[in-house]
């Protein structure tokens, strides 16, 4: 029995039920396919040992955006915000711990018991991040520019960027021009002195890159992250999707995991007509928006025959080289870093010579020795992710290259570990030994799990030349070649991360087309 | 004798100064031309027939085992990149030829199909076989039941001790087969024919007289009456399937293949442009030269030059241009090959053809006709299924 819709949606991560809520709350028939037993994708909670659960394989919920929280009143499903990012400490080898609050004067205030140089430079970085964020939101919270067909329309796009652009005034203008192209290493060498402090101020620019801190235009990946950062979401990203799970069946949407997509079905005339399941249940609708990688959507999901050259060309050279990893650890006690405890986040990065030496082999296939670590420790405000007293330490683990020269399987994941291990002893002495229980999961398992190809969190890598027209110019307004068939991922304009904007972007583009 | 370059090789034109007798052995006994500077290409694997109509505008799953398909493969534009056979010799095995090196274009499609492609252009030498006495010839040499083998038919045979692969194909639109055989028996082959063919008039025969053939058969040639889509500096020299009279190749309602959506759109809104054959006005033609006091002069060797073709109305108005022609002695008339907008491609219309007499340019009428100026009978007929 097949039922029909307007649109099926596949994936039920936070883009797919985002553009599924955004298509329904416009009386649009809406299935969302997930295929796993449960929703989130990246952002799903995950048992990963008896008792112990993490709040997503991704951490940071500071760029969902407002807009989507107001427009579908996610607090009326039981979403809560906390303004401005969540304070960070940033660790150093020397074993000091700098919270990086969302408060900048008493950063600054902690700053400056290291520099007071660095103090100054870090109110001007600030400064220049507020002077330059209405340009970044017109940049990246709107459709994408169409630099396909450059009409009238899409000129008067890109006229009012560039006025966006104009609008921040001479010296903030060329400031941004200037520094954009630079890497995030020279960029943050002319404001700062101490190593450890610009090292983590970087570092988020690096995750699901394929770049270390001295690649040209990081500091672009820098900007981006921290002009978008708004309020951030308490109890992670599994929160979020609790909150959009509920308001999309609110709005209508039919829900179905244990969904496995098989394939996208085309009707005689090439357009979309639905899609069919693993087990041969098929379900009808005139309408496709994948949120899945470009990569699932184009070679997986359809034959290699219904899609062009043109687009099996840009597919193949769509750049996803997953660098991440991730390790989850079950403790016995609270945990302190560098002798800090009670922060939720914690990055390592030391000095740029250091994260370089850990991207470096990411190259040559071969993974960090001293691996880049993205710190969440999800128990400190949610403590019943854990038996009471003890805590769930969530690591990103970077760089952990997908094609591995010696590939991944259980040897390599514990050498993994180890690595992992030995970095995090040496900010928290004796933590191994308060280990009860552990998963490690490589970039082949985030690809088998959450069918992220190459493992890649973002879907993508953030290049200059993938962002904007993400994620090839030939499908960068979520629009593809193949008629009725939608891109509403993390592999579409904004990209990756958890901000819910390709999925709330890529369903306007469906409302207005359909 | 003559040679030039074809596809990296040196090939012969013609083994005489001129080649008169080669083109009357294609039409009246047999002429054995060496074809082997065609790039060719082995398909294999479980997934050859879905791969290759894929690529192709025919639906090469419907091609027969022992069948033989001619066809073009086109861009995502419709726009055709080459031509050529492909040859069905086993449920998951296909041969193809084609004239320009296609590994680069065919190996871009073979994500997700179980196939191996391999270009064994530099491994397996061709043989033409053309003319009355062909089948003749070749039965003296070989085990095939060639009395049975049909127009566009291909089978393996025997020949002493080697294999080979016959293909009841040719580009002199006569009776004729080419003979697909490894390097190394290639000249064993050559031989056998040559021997063989003694008591049937056999020749040697070279590209020049293939040439005069191929107009009167009205096959057309790439880079002559139209341009790899791949290598076209701009767009207008860009052809699509319908406006190279293979139209009748494009299999439109089928599972998805290059070109599919552009060519339907083609067959809906209509081509822009269209080959044709013409029929050159002779007396006209002598009747210029006469004026001028002059014999009626015409090259020796079929020609490939762009030649304007106006309306008959409008001397002003350019209905299109001839790509090739010649003079065909077996039908005693000038023909050519013209690429002529849609609206002037009905056969019986009139049209004027550019000739320069002493330095200056006249037109002669040309009439729009079939592009198969010959077609004998004896081209497609099997002696043991006569027509009934």
């Amino acid at each position: 029995m097949s039922k029909a819709y307007d649109i099926i949606v596949i994936g039920g991560g936070h883009n797919g039920l985002t553009a599924a809520i955004t298509l329904a709350r416009e009386n649009k028939k809406v299935l969302v396919l997930e295929k796993r037993s449960m929703l989130g994708g990246i952002a799903a909670g995950e048992e990963f040992h008896p008792g112990y659960s993490t709040t997503g394989l991704l951490h940071d919920t500071s760029g969902v955006r407002n807009r989507v929280i107001k427009e579908f009143t996610l607090e009326k499903f039981g979403l809560k915000t906390k303004q401005g990012k969540p304070t960070v400490g940033l660790l150093s080898k020397q074993g000091d711990c700098l919270p990086l609050s969302n408060d900048v004067e008493a950063t600054a205030a902690a700053i400056s018991k290291f520099s007071a140089k660095d103090a100054a430079g870090y109110r001007d970085y600030m400064a220049f991040i507020s002077a330059i964020r209405p340009f970044m939101k017109n940049l990246l919270d709107e459709q994408p520019p169409d630099l396909s067909a450059l009409g009238t329309k899409q000129l008067w796009g890109l006229l009012k960027k560039g006025l966006a652009l104009k609008r921040l005034g001479k010296k903030t203008m060329m400031e941004f021009l200037k520094v954009a192209p630079m890497s995030v290493a020279d960029f943050l060498n002319e404001k700062f002195e101490t190593d450890f402090i610009k090292a983590g101020i970087a570092a988020p620019a690096l995750y699901g890159s394929f770049t270390g801190p001295w690649s040209s235009y990081t500091t672009l990946n820098l900007l981006m992250l921290e002009c978008l950062a708004g309020e951030h979401i308490i109890g992670g990203p599994q929160a979020l999707i609790a909150a959009l799970e509920e308001a999309a069946k609110n709005a209508g949407v039919d829900i179905k995991t244990n969904a496995p997509a098989d394939k996208i079905v085309l009707d005689a005339g090439r357009k979309v007509s639905g899609v069919k399941l693993a087990d041969g249940e098929t379900f009808t609708a005139p309408v496709v928006a994948s949120s899945c990688t470009p990569q699932v959507t184009f070679y997986d999901l359809l034959q290699p025959n219904q899609i062009s050259y043109a687009l099996e060309h840009a597919v193949k050279h769509y750049r996803s080289r997953g660098t991440t990893a991730k390790v989850s650890l079950a403790v016995n006690k609270a945990v302190t870093f560098n002798g800090v405890g009670g922060l939720e986040f914690y990055r390592t990065g030391n000095s740029f010579d250091d994260m370089e030496r850990a991207f470096d082999p990411a190259k040559y296939r071969q993974s960090s020795a001293e691996p880049l670590l993205d710190i969440h420790v999800p128990t400190v405000s949610k403590p019943n992710l854990a038996p009471a007293g003890h805590s769930v330490i969530s690591i990103l683990v970077h760089f952990a290259p997908f094609n591995l020269k010696d590939g991944w399987h259980d040897e390599t994941k514990k050498k993994l570990f180890d690595s992992v291990m030995k970095t995090l002893e040496s900010y928290s002495p004796g933590i191994a030994s308060s280990v009860v229980g552990s998963e490690v999961l490589s970039p082949a398992d985030l690809e088998s799990r959450y069918s992220l190809t190459n493992g890649h969190i973002y879907h993508g890598e953030e290049a200059v030349d993938q962002i904007i027209t993400r994620p090839f110019p030939l499908c960068a307004q979520y629009a593809t070649p193949v008629s009725g068939l939608y891109l509403c991922g993390s592999g579409s304009h904004p990209g990756g991360g958890i901000t819910c904007m390709p999925g709330y972007l890529g369903a306007q583009t469906i409302l207005k087309n359909c | 004798m003559k040679w030039k370059e074809w596809a990296g090789y040196y090939a012969v034109c013609s083994y005489e100064t001129l080649h008169d007798s080669e083109y009357y052995a294609f039409r009246n006994s047999a002429g054995l031309l060496d074809v082997s500077p065609l790039f060719k290409y082995r398909v294999t694997g479980p997934d050859a027939a879905a791969f290759l109509s894929r690529i192709m505008v025919r639906n090469i799953e419907k091609l027969a085992v022992g069948r033989v398909s001619y066809c073009c493969w086109c861009d995502d534009y419709g726009k055709v990149v080459d031509d050529g056979t492909v040859m069905r010799r086993g449920e998951q095995e296909f041969f193809v030829t084609s004239a320009d090196p296609c590994y680069s274009w065919f190996s871009r499609f073979l994500r997700g199909y179980r196939v191996e492609l391999t270009d064994i252009s530099d491994q397996v030498a061709g043989l033409a076989l053309q003319g009355p006495t062909s089948r003749d010839i070749l039965k003296q040499i070989c085990d095939a039941d060639l009395d049975a083998l049909k127009y566009f038919a291909t089978c393996k045979a025997r020949v002493n001790e080697f294999e080979i692969y016959i293909s009841r194909t040719g580009y002199t639109g006569d009776l004729g087969y080419e003979l697909w055989v490894k390097n190394e028996h290639a000249l064993k082959l050559w031989d056998a024919i040559m021997a063989a063919g003694r008591n049937y008039d056999i020749r040697p025969a070279g590209l020049d007289a293939l040439d005069v053939t191929r107009v009167e058969a009205g096959l057309i040639l790439k880079d002559v009456d139209y341009f790899n889509a791949l290598h076209a500096l701009i767009d207008e020299r860009k052809s699509s399937p319908y406006e190279i009279s293979l139209g009748w190749t494009v299999d439109l309602e089928r599972a998805p293949f290059n070109g599919q959506a552009a060519l339907q759109t083609e067959k809906e809104h209509g081509s822009k442009w269209a080959i044709v054959g013409l029929d050159i006005n002779w007396p006209e033609l002598e009747e210029l030269y006469y004026k001028r006091g002059l014999p009626p002069v015409l090259s020796n060797h079929a020609w490939r030059s762009s030649i304007p073709i106006y309306t008959a109305k409008d001397k002003r108005i350019q209905a299109g241009y001839a790509t090739s022609g010649t003079w065909s002695p077996i039908l005693k008339k000038n023909i050519a090959l013209a690429t002529v907008q849609k609206q002037y491609d009905k056969i019986g219309m009139e049209l004027q053809f550019e000739v320069t007499v002493e330095h200056v340019r006249h037109t002669v009428s040309a009439t729009v006709c079939k592009t198969q100026f010959y077609n004998p009978e004896r081209k497609t007929s099997t002696p043991k299924f006569p027509k009934s």
